[in-house]
């Protein structure tokens, strides 16, 4: 069913009448809020350090956390034989941070120096002077998510706001990603150039835990 | 997947509480097949001026896992602005792509489809609302007595039965 012309109609419970929206911050149509979300707006993505195994939750969701001779930290399927990483999650090594990232057969990618440890990605992006997207997208290494605690601050010469998103995935246990639009107010005068960044992105997954390095951006009002 | 199975890590996150610490309406779907997962916060300088009620449809094995959210405000600047941002919300949870080609899309898709006035069943009464329905979604606003914004994005078929402000106990 479209709603393009007025229509009367009783569809799924909604007691619709025969009248079109006007008034006040319509939310639909092409007459509202053209300009939300730019054209084409530049994603600033940052990447996601895994920081480090919670043994008792991974146990719940049937891994246990294993320690090799070297120290590295990782989680197989409870079971898996001694000494196989088939099934592995990454390896961390919770003495420097690394992390190697599983092959499918069973090995790992080792890790570079000037890598940091990587289980995902998170982005922030600014479309208006009121309104941005952010985002986190897990590769899975670490499990599913399962919370965030997701905290974006704003700054402008004419003011200052913390904009907390904390809550749950779609599908927490199951969901790596998640994302939203949200909505912020610094009392952009023009000209001022405002700037976000994720002061705060830290996300509960099966495995441990993932932290959010930044992202930041800015949107020139003027 | 329900809130029993949830992980503690979640389930600590549920904080009906905070529901409750709200002060306002917060919706939840009475639909036989609703299932809460918890509650996540728009908060503004620590003042929580939004709470979502994120809830999933309890399906067979078969069908794929189906999420939905019902938001309440407290406070806002411009209620259209917030009932679009959850329509997109859910239009690019659902969709495939880049993060700019799935909110272009969004926005198109939503230009395309003006809203009609409607009503809600909110506790069993009638509450003037707008609604647009996409793809068997659905999204509602509307501003209860208290002047609390409500915005809903869930399956059409689930509207049929309402909506309560009534919040669990923990032990649900």
């Amino acid at each position: 069913m479209k709603f393009k012309t007025p229509v009367v109609a009783n569809f799924a419970g909604l007691l619709v009448t025969a009248s079109t929206l006007g008034g006040g911050g319509p939310a639909f149509g092409r007459q509202a809020h053209h300009g939300l979300v730019a054209d084409s707006p530049a994603t600033v993505t940052a990447p996601m350090t895994f920081g480090g195994f919670n043994p008792e939750r991974a146990a719940r969701y049937g891994y246990d956390v294993r320690t090799d001779e070297q120290g590295w930290q990782y989680a197989v399927p409870s079971g898996t034989p001694a000494g196989s990483a088939v099934g592995s999650s990454l390896k961390y090594n919770p003495a420097t941070g690394q992390v190697m990232q599983p092959l499918s057969h069973g090995g790992f990618v080792k890790p570079m120096n000037t890598v940091p440890s990587n289980c995902g990605t998170s982005t922030l992006t600014l479309y208006t002077k009121t309104s941005g997207y952010t985002a986190y997208n897990l590769n899975g290494s670490a499990g599913a998510a399962l919370y965030h605690t997701w905290r974006i601050s704003m700054s402008a010469r004419t003011g200052n706001q913390i904009v907390n998103r904390d809550g749950f995935p779609p599908f927490p246990g199951v969901s790596l990603s998640w994302g939203t639009n949200f909505s912020y107010n610094v009392h952009a005068v023009i000209p001022t150039t405002i700037t976000g960044v994720v002061s705060t992105g830290v996300v509960e997954t099966e495995l441990g835990r993932c932290y959010a390095a930044g992202p930041r951006d800015t949107f020139r009002y003027e | 997947m329900n809130s029993r199975n949830l992980d503690e890590t979640a389930r600590s996150r549920v904080s009906y509480e905070r529901a409750r610490a709200f002060g306002r309406p917060v919706l939840h779907s009475i639909h036989p097949a609703a299932i809460l997962v918890g509650y996540s916060v728009h908060s503004v300088d620590e003042e929580v001026v939004m709470i979502e009620t994120n809830e999933l449809r309890a399906s067979r094995a078969q069908d794929p896992l189906d999420a939905f959210t019902l938001r309440s405000w407290s406070r806002w600047s411009d209620s259209g602005t917030e009932t679009r941002m959850h329509a997109m919300d859910d239009l690019m949870m659902r969709d495939q792509g880049s993060e700019a080609e799935r909110a272009t899309r969004a926005n198109a898709r939503l230009d395309d489809h003006a809203a009609i006035r409607s009503t809600l069943l909110i506790d069993g009464d009638p509450v003037d609302a707008e609604a647009v329905e996409l793809d068997q979604r659905t999204y509602v606003s509307a501003i209860l007595p208290d002047h609390t914004l409500v915005t809903i994005a869930l399956p059409s078929d689930m509207i049929e039965a309402g909506f309560s402000t009534a919040i669990p106990g923990d032990s649900a």
